[in-house]
């Protein structure tokens, strides 16, 4: 090992938005190893779960990350609701879902820019996020906050959606599709994009499978995992394909981000189409007892939830496996052999979330 | 695959005006539904204290001897969890964002009535 150099990359690096920290350990300009080390903004978070009310810890889950919030807040209820057998009303359920699917299209569109940002396409960036704010705004006008919707409560939901906010979503959606056309265009065949993305940090099929690659990495090495394929909330009642990509680099992560984006507008078209009438939610009575494991689909990937409640109203653990803690072993496995100039790209392409990580 | 197809959307961009405002002399109107910040009507506050015990962030304090409610505007998160239990509904949300003060000001952070 004398021939190897150590550069520490992070935990402030500029193609970084949240801390994480790797010692690269070099040989020229290949990769022979990185130690990650994560623990900069753990702020313990589950452990408020034995102080606060369980009806009220779902401001707390929400927060946990400020763009999957709503899968938080929403995989926190579903938990609950198990132990507590709530059946949550049908048009609660579709709401879920249009929300679920809003912050999928801007988590992606935020993706989409932070990664041309991170190959140096600072135009194509902007681009990304000026689609991005025109989510924003749906979500704003339909739950009230921009990224924090609030909106989830353990037994449904606390706002409603109208059939002219509908349109208005629709048509929004529609004119975006084209823009969002133009900008996958640029992303999948531009000559430059191409050459930073096409064959960098190829994660086998095999090796995704072993290493427990969840979401968009796995979907981009061939394997077709979509916890959504569940049918918890209203995906049971919608037409949908997983979207697998089989080349496993970067640019097939970028491809397939790109095309669920467009996935996801079909879904809110179709749940829009069959959103029934009802209630919004149904009051929980007593204190839960019991454990449940809860799956869901973020649009990083594969999100594990367990609540263990012991009949107070004060819940007695809670625990995230998030996405982003599963795609940090297939992370460190592709950085090995590459070079040092890919590495923004290779971290970049987990779509990595610290704070969720450490909640 | 393909040159530059960036261009046309780039030399779009150029020509057209910007997608942003010129904040804070222009300013988006807040949609209908937005949560800005909570006020209350004091007259009608029975000093009960479930927003206080409810509050995810205790920004809310409120004490019987002294009768006196306040909050801390930017502590608060605008869950609107105090919305929904207020007994007697005197607490409201608005959709106006709170202002921003300077987090040392702390006379002017906190918002407090008493009834003494």
């Amino acid at each position: 090992m004398k021939e190897c150099t150590v550069i520490p990359f992070g935990p402030q690096h500029p193609v970084l938005p949240e801390p994480l920290h790797f010692d690269l350990v070099l040989k020229d300009e290949t990769i022979v190893d990185a130690i990650p080390q994560i623990g900069y903004i753990h702020r313990g978070l589950e452990l408020l779960v034995e102080k606060r009310e369980y009806q009220d810890m779902v401001f707390v889950a929400e927060r946990i990350c400020g763009i999957c919030s709503f899968q938080h807040g929403m995989g926190y209820c579903m938990a609950v609701e198990e132990i507590m057998k709530l059946a949550v009303p049908d048009r609660a359920q579709y709401l879920r879902t249009l929300w679920c699917e809003l912050s999928r299209i801007h988590s992606h569109l935020l993706w989409l820019g932070l990664a041309a940002d991170a190959f140096g396409f600072e135009n194509l960036y902007m681009a990304c996020w000026r689609q991005r704010e025109l989510i924003l705004d749906l979500i704003e006008a339909t739950t009230g906050g921009r990224v924090i919707f609030g909106v989830c409560q353990v037994g449904g939901v606390r706002r409603d959606v109208d059939a002219d906010m509908f349109a208005r979503i629709l048509s929004v959606l529609e004119s975006m599709q084209k823009d969002i056309g133009t900008l996958s265009d640029i992303f999948i065949n531009d000559v430059s994009v191409r050459h930073r993305l096409c064959g960098a940090g190829v994660l086998s099929r095999k090796d995704a499978y072993e290493l427990g690659a969840v979401g968009p990495m796995a979907r981009a090495s061939g394997l077709a995992l979509d916890t959504r394929k569940r049918g918890y909330i209203a995906y049971g009642d919608l037409d949908f394909e997983p979207v697998v990509e089989t080349s496993g680099d970067c640019y097939a992560r970028a491809v397939v981000r790109i095309r669920e984006i467009f996935q996801s507008v079909d879904l809110i078209r179709q749940l829009a189409a069959k959103i029934p009438a009802g209630e919004l939610n149904v009051k929980p009575v007593g204190n839960p007892s019991g454990e449940s494991f809860i799956r869901v689909e973020q649009p990083r990937g594969e999100v594990v939830y367990y609540v263990r409640a012991n009949g107070t109203k004060f819940l007695e653990r809670f625990r995230v496996r998030t996405p982003t803690f599963a795609n940090v072993a297939p992370m460190i496995h592709l950085m090995k052999g590459s070079t040092l100039a890919d590495v923004p790209n290779l971290v970049l392409t987990i779509d990595p979330c610290i704070s969720c990580t450490e909640r | 695959m393909s040159f530059l197809p960036m261009a046309g959307t780039a030399l779009k961009n150029l020509f057209s005006r910007p997608a942003t405002r010129l904040y804070p002399f222009v300013k988006r109107d807040p949609f209908a539904g937005t949560r800005g910040n909570i006020s209350i009507d004091f007259t009608q506050c029975i000093l009960c204290g479930i927003c206080a015990r409810r509050c995810p962030t205790h920004a809310i304090t409120v004490s019987k001897e002294r009768k006196e409610w306040s909050m801390d505007h930017l502590s608060c998160v605008i869950c609107t969890n105090c919305v929904i239990v207020c007994p007697k509904k005197c607490l409201k949300l608005e959709n106006e964002a709170t202002q921003s003060v300077p987090a040392a000001a702390s006379s002017e952070r906190t918002e407090t009535h008493t009834n003494a």
